[in-house]
């Protein structure tokens, strides 16, 4: 049984709210006005794409709840939470920065190890620019919600409106759980805290899924387009053979060097490296 | 509210400056006036002496497609370097802490999202049921 629902996928926009260029702007401005599509969007859309995040909005409230707890025991109080939640916005951040502040590390120290262990923000930003609002504010309210879950449940495809929804849910999930786990810190048994539980694997469960399946999607379309290519020159070995077996020693040849970085430069300083290096080569090998 | 929280508040807000809302910017500044246009925009006459002036170049072949590269950098070849990073650094993350676990639930979780046969929700609960069973058996945990 195909069970291929729409909560795995990444969520594409309907063609009749994705971005167009050219005439067919024109045709679509003419056809729907702005109050007509937020209307459609808000009878359509809305319930829908609330209820495909959902399930990884769920997936991130044990680790944010977990945060909230921590930085409770940790002489936090709500306000606290609630500002670094919503100004600071990082789960990795957060967790890291939490035990620091109580050794009293100095604001240029703890600044520049939030950059480090978020530096990966910097490659998804600039990937993701191109689907945010128009509007400054919403732009960079937009850019500033941007999380890994959210990332992977988004495609170019994605329209502005379903983009800045998606990431409203997730970052309104994440600063509730923390605050709602300030609240329950007290009630809560110190061995259910202890390291074997793991609370973060559920979201561990979902980027990774999220993850292979936006690599199936992209390196399938990366195949059909590189087959298209291979009909127009004619080569001795077989088109769709050549190009998805270079395809998959790409991929592993970029896992091994991540994998690498990782082991040379640490799984906190290894994003920018690694993302640049996996790029190059991709990129060489595709030039 | 104590120093240190503040000073943590204000330096995960400098990150979230420098790392996510200023490359967005960024990008928007050095994008081409084509993209930035809207169609019902009207249109200078410098901005079409500058595209003809442009097309002209491409034609000849003196200026390289840098636009395409770029885009195809952006929309293809980086978000897969990405992902490929994410799934990475969980498989690592993970398996530090448990490893045969996490390996053995990474890989159906991996397998089932390849398959489609299963969406999300079942297929996290299938995977994150296989780590916990997995995790609190004393033969694999020692």
């Amino acid at each position: 049984m195909k069970n291929q629902t729409a909560v795995s996928q990444p969520i594409n926009t309907p063609i009749s709210e994705q971005k167009s260029t050219g005439h067919q702007d024109k045709k679509y401005i003419a056809i729907a006005s702005q109050p007509v599509q937020k209307t459609l969007f808000w009878k359509t859309r809305f319930w829908k794409t609330s209820l495909q995040v959902l399930p990884t909005a769920g997936a991130i409230i044990p680790v944010s709840l977990l945060f909230g707890v921590l930085a409770s025991q940790a002489d936090w109080s709500v306000t606290e939470v609630f500002l670094i939640s919503s100004l600071g916005f990082t789960g990795s951040g957060q967790f890291a920065l939490l035990p620091l502040t109580e050794s009293g590390t100095g604001l240029l120290t703890l600044l520049l190890l939030a950059v480090s262990i978020n530096s990966r923000y910097l490659a998804i930003a600039l990937v993701s620019a191109s689907r945010l609002p128009g509007a400054p504010v919403k732009k960079a309210l937009a850019a500033h919600m941007l999380g890994d879950e959210a990332y992977a449940l988004e495609t170019e495809q994605t329209s502005a409106t379903t983009t800045l929804l998606i990431r409203s849910i997730l970052f309104i999930c994440w600063i509730l759980s923390a605050v709602i786990g300030v609240w329950l810190a007290p009630y809560i048994p110190s061995e259910w805290l202890a390291e074997e539980i793991n609370p973060g694997y559920p979201a561990s469960a979902v980027l990774f899924f999220l993850s292979v399946n936006q690599l199936k999607v992209r390196l399938q379309s990366q195949f059909k387009m590189s087959d298209a290519h291979d009909e127009r020159t004619p080569r001795k070995v077989k088109p769709s053979e050549q190009s998805s077996s270079c395809n998959l020693i790409r991929l592993i040849a970029g896992i091994l060097i991540s994998g690498v970085c990782i082991l040379v430069l640490g799984s906190e300083y290894f994003w920018l490296p690694a993302i640049a290096i996996v790029s190059v080569f991709r990129l060489r090998r595709t030039a | 509210m104590n120093d240190s929280a503040t000073q943590a508040i204000i330096a995960l807000f400098l990150t979230s400056l420098i790392v996510r809302v200023l490359p967005v910017f960024l990008v928007h500044l050095f994008r081409t006036p084509a993209k930035l246009t809207k169609p019902d925009t009207p249109i200078t006459t410098a901005q079409i002496a500058a595209r003809q002036n442009v097309i002209q170049q491409k034609l000849s072949g003196s200026l390289p497609l840098a636009g395409n590269r770029v885009r195809n950098y952006l929309t293809e070849i980086l978000p897969v370097a990405v992902f490929i990073n994410f799934s990475v650094y969980i498989a690592w993350s993970e398996i530090s802490k448990a490893p045969w676990p996490a390996v053995i639930s990474l890989t159906a979780i991996g397998l089932m999202a390849l398959s489609e046969r299963l969406s999300l929700i079942p297929a996290t609960l299938a995977g994150t049921g296989i780590y916990f069973l997995l995790r609190n058996n004393p033969m694999l945990t020692g």
